[in-house]
């Protein structure tokens, strides 16, 4: 009846606050933190260094066999990094390979994308600004309008909060003619003015076509691109840098990973494997002699490092233990037979997740259920009246035995 | 009966709900003034891209509102019913229990709700005269999960108040505070966009709450 | 006649403490009974069980054929409850209790609380939260009659309330009873208040009933007899003849149920001189002190 209902409901709150709250406080006494480590290539050695922080000792550099180095070492065998360290010190080279070393030549050359698993769900409104790309200033400023894009692309006024309808029209005919079929699936771009240029908005057309727009002196640029309909794109994310090599990287839904670049927007597929996008953080980084590509997660760090020409060179990967396969893991596993996840690693919209600890789980369940039937055998208990406790309790571990014991039954007579 | 039980409730919540009628027509003027006053000094565009870049919530003075509405509204109906142990007049009254206590918490809840939609509706009102569609939306997903914090709160606090023995008011009002953080996590807008149908789900649960306190009570149970 | 309310070995614990033990009680149409005994021998469980506070731990409780603490909602319209404290409803004033009230009874008497209400001379806007204990108490009685239940259940109505008040509420009571066949069960502590209204007693004692009878039973059928003390009246203890002694300067109150052959039977039995042994007259208050103590 309803008011057993009641102490039901009760109880499944108590279990679902201690799903959300118990397993972090768990951890918080737990987990001993470190970071993963940060790996670069050193074109000196021909090989890997890396960095590794944790909360006891700090930052320590090791290379590739695990040796360890100091600081200076490892900043000594990255001069593309640290040639400011490596001036000061007077030991700045000549030269690296091929490449003439020139304070202002490395800047130029230099370039890094860091992406977040995180990037890739974003609550972002859905508002776009066109920046003239072809400033007559020397710095980019922003549009008066922003816009949408419906069944077509409309530039609204916001000191009027109406559409602009002849610029609207405008742009609409150019993304027609050049094949555009609204309404979008993705909008992609880099809305700031803090960029030396403005290369405008790739966006993806109701038949998975990508489309180049931009505004060129006021009128649209709207082309199509070569990028093929069949990718299942993820996320293009767009960096506009003088190097100009790339526009930006791409990624599709099979986790791999293709530069734009600017040869028509031809593809360059990156030369790697294993990179789960959901749950790593992906670095990128052009430097004058190569491209290292790290991507990382609490599990594994991964570095593959190519030529300028994407050619593969080496790989380099580190594993370590994740906190849920320690003993406090497997512990906190069979403890918590499931936990609420409200943040992910994959997103930045707040969650609300079930994760469910299936095998070690039903150790708890069975400890949980051993130990109730233990303190309710000398208290009498109503099992007629009150078995779904014992229901709840198989299906919610601890965290049911705990809501039961707690909230004890009425009198249901 | 229920038309009684209306007056009561009435009689102890009218002043609440006046002032707090006020409290919202005051904010709604205010945020219309606040805004206005951004789009004067820094032009509409670069309000916009605030906005939209920088995620701030014109409304946000709003965000705690439902919660302290709430809250009010329930202790100013059942704290002058469970003091000195007056609950035992509104259940003796013939009328079945669990019809009492659903009774009340429904209008409560009416009252709440209608101060809700006050907030609601003077937002929207507000927001399309200066902004797009699409913040407007984002405005309403994003005050969402406070709006339901109020509800939560409401029938968290009733059931608090209900409860006859210290032990489990403790208790509950631990669960309860780090329930209700779970609805105010935001760090931007939208951002329960996926998940808020979740805790809606266990939410539309709570009116029952109130039914195990009032039972516990009529039994003596301690 | 039907028995109003029915109590059937009614036993009570609080966790280990036993409070009510194999209680057996019956009250029949048309008594005003006063529940007495001390503080702690179960007087306020027995009311909280009777008044649907409270499930009893064993036993039956019943009240109008139905067991006290789930009575229906139709049954309690016809019970009429008076809280220790004279509570109520004290953010409502005088007019707003009475409207409240109304709708809930179909035979709702509201003569009957103005009646007893305008006596106060107060405005009808006048709050509960604003009167005194007195006051208040005129506003609960009068809901009570407006109700015009079949059974009263009043769990000490004379707390806090001055001599003036008291008088007025055994008054009028006694003036509401009297035209009809309405049940009372009332407690107080102030026992020359029930004399002048109750029937019936029940005196409670520890984890048993100490009596159960009509009034007028009680005060023919319980005496004082006083006499000289000595060594040997200082050895006599409570037994079935003698339900307590008192033993003050120089004299020894006996009290008993016994008249005073069997009486003088006993002591002789015990070897107590009988010299200068007299019957004293008991009021209620005074027989109820000798047969609880008066610790």
């Amino acid at each position: 009846m309803l008011t057993k209902l009641s102490r039901y409901i009760i109880i499944l709150l108590i279990i679902i606050v201690a799903a959300v709250y118990l397993p972090n406080f768990y951890w918080m006494i737990f987990q001993k933190s470190v970071g993963s480590p940060s790996i670069y290539y050193s074109p000196l050695k021909d090989d890997f260094v890396y960095r590794q922080w944790n909360r006891l000792t700090g930052s320590k550099y090791y290379d590739s066999v695990g040796n360890t180095i100091t600081d200076r070492e490892f900043r000594i065998t990255l001069p593309f990094f640290y040639y400011n360290d490596l001036a000061k010190w007077g030991i700045l080279p000549d030269s690296v390979k091929a490449f003439e070393f020139d304070k202002k030549k490395v800047k130029a050359e230099m370039q890094m994308l860091r992406i977040n698993s995180k990037d890739f769900h974003d609550p972002l409104i859905q508002l776009w600004p066109l920046i003239e790309s072809q400033s007559k200033y020397s710095r980019l400023s922003m549009p008066d309008e922003f816009f949408r894009i419906t069944d077509r692309i409309e530039f609204i006024d916001p000191d009027s909060n109406k559409v602009i309808e002849d610029m609207s029209e405008m742009f609409t005919n150019a993304m027609k003619e050049a094949g555009f079929k609204f309404p979008d699936k993705f909008i992609f771009g880099n809305p700031t003015t803090r960029k030396s240029f403005d290369e405008g908005y790739f966006i993806v057309d109701n038949e998975n076509n990508t489309y180049h727009l931009k505004k060129i002196k006021g009128k649209p640029f709207c082309k199509k691109t070569s990028i093929p309909n069949d990718l299942d794109i993820k996320r293009i994310f767009i960096q506009e840098n003088s190097r100009k090599e790339f526009y930006g990287l791409l990624f599709t839904n099979s986790n791999d990973v293709y530069l734009i670049t600017y040869e028509n927007y031809k593809l360059i597929k990156l030369p790697i494997q294993n990179y789960d996008s959901d749950k790593m953080k992906f670095i990128f980084i052009a430097d004058p002699l190569f491209r290292t590509i790290n991507f990382s997660d609490n599990e594994k760090s991964i570095s593959v490092v190519t030529d300028k020409n994407y050619n593969f060179v080496d790989k380099f990967e580190i594993i370590s233990t994740p906190k849920e396969n320690t003993i406090a893991g497997k512990i906190e596993r069979s403890l918590f037979l499931f936990d609420i996840n409200t943040q992910s690693s994959n997103t930045q919209y707040i969650n609300f997740n079930i994760n469910i600890n299936y095998l070690f789980g039903l150790i708890g369940i069975a400890l949980s259920l051993i130990i109730f039937f233990i303190i309710k055998r000398k208290k009498q208990f109503n099992y007629k009246e009150n078995w779904f406790d014992i229901v709840i309790i198989t299906l919610t571990g601890v965290y049911g035995l705990v809501a039961v014991l707690i909230i004890k039954p009425g009198y249901w007579d | 009966m229920f038309k009684s039980i209306i007056y009561k409730e009435w009689i102890k919540t009218r002043w609440v709900v006046i002032i707090s009628f006020l409290a919202v027509f005051i904010t709604l003027i205010y945020i219309q003034l606040e805004v206005r006053h951004y789009i004067e000094l820094m032009t509409a565009f670069a309000n916009w891209l605030y906005i939209v870049q920088r995620k701030m919530l014109y409304y946000e003075i709003f965000k705690y509102f439902p919660l302290i509405i709430g809250a009010v509204i329930s202790i100013l109906q059942f704290v002058p019913e469970m003091s000195k142990n007056r609950m035992r007049l509104s259940y003796h009254l013939p009328i079945s229990e669990k019809k009492l206590l659903l009774s009340m918490t429904f209008i409560g809840f009416s009252l709440l709700i209608v101060n809700l939609a006050i907030i609601i509706g003077g937002l929207v009102e507000i927001s399309y005269i200066y902004y797009p569609t699409e913040i407007v939306q984002s405005m309403l997903f994003t005050i969402f999960p406070w709006l339901l914090g109020g509800i939560a709160i409401y029938f968290l606090t009733s059931t608090i108040i209900l409860e006859p023995s210290w032990k489990y008011r403790i208790i509950l009002i631990i669960i309860a505070f780090a329930f209700l953080k779970l609805l105010f996590m935001e760090g931007g807008y939208n951002e329960y966009q996926f998940s808020i149908w979740k805790y809606v789900l266990i939410i539309v649960f709570f009116p029952l709450m109130v039914l195990f306190p009032g039972h516990r009570f009529r039994k003596g149970i301690n | 006649m039907e028995n109003v309310i029915e109590l059937k070995n009614l036993t009570h614990k609080y966790g280990n403490k036993l409070v009510l033990n194999n209680l057996n009680l019956s009250v029949e149409k048309g008594r005003i009974f006063g529940i007495l005994g001390k503080n702690g021998m179960g007087k306020t469980t027995t009311i909280n069980i009777l008044m649907g506070f409270l499930r009893p731990t064993s036993g039956v409780c019943k009240v109008l054929g139905e067991d006290s603490h789930k009575i229906s909602p139709k049954t309690r319209a016809k019970i009429g409850l008076l809280h220790e404290g004279h509570i109520a409803y004290d953010f409502m004033t005088i007019k707003q209790v009475e409207k409240f009230y109304s709708n809930f009874f179909a035979n709702w008497k509201k003569d009957y609380y103005y009646e007893l209400v305008n006596k106060l001379h107060l405005s009808e806007n006048h709050r509960i939260s604003n009167m005194s204990c007195g006051q208040r108490s005129q506003v609960v009685l009068g809901l009570i009659f407006a109700q015009d239940p079949e059974l009263m259940i009043l769990d000490d109505y004379s707390m806090g309330l001055d001599p003036g008040y008291r008088s007025l509420f055994i008054d009028y009571l006694k003036e509401f009873v009297s035209t009809s066949e309405k049940t009372v069960l009332m407690t107080s502590h102030i026992i020359q208040d029930m004399e002048k209204i109750i029937d019936d007693a029940i005196i409670m004692g520890y984890q048993k009933l100490l009596l159960h009878t009509s009034l007028k039973n009680f005060k023919e059928s319980f005496h004082c007899y006083q006499l000289q003390r000595s060594t040997t009246t200082d050895n006599l203890e409570a037994d079935n003849t003698i339900s307590n002694i008192e033993t003050i300067k120089n004299k020894v109150n006996l009290y008993s149920f016994e008249d005073i052959t069997q009486i003088k039977n006993y002591l002789t039995l015990k070897n107590v001189s009988l010299d200068k042994i007299k019957e004293i007259p008991l009021g209620l208050e005074e027989a109820f002190i000798g047969l609880t103590g008066k610790y």
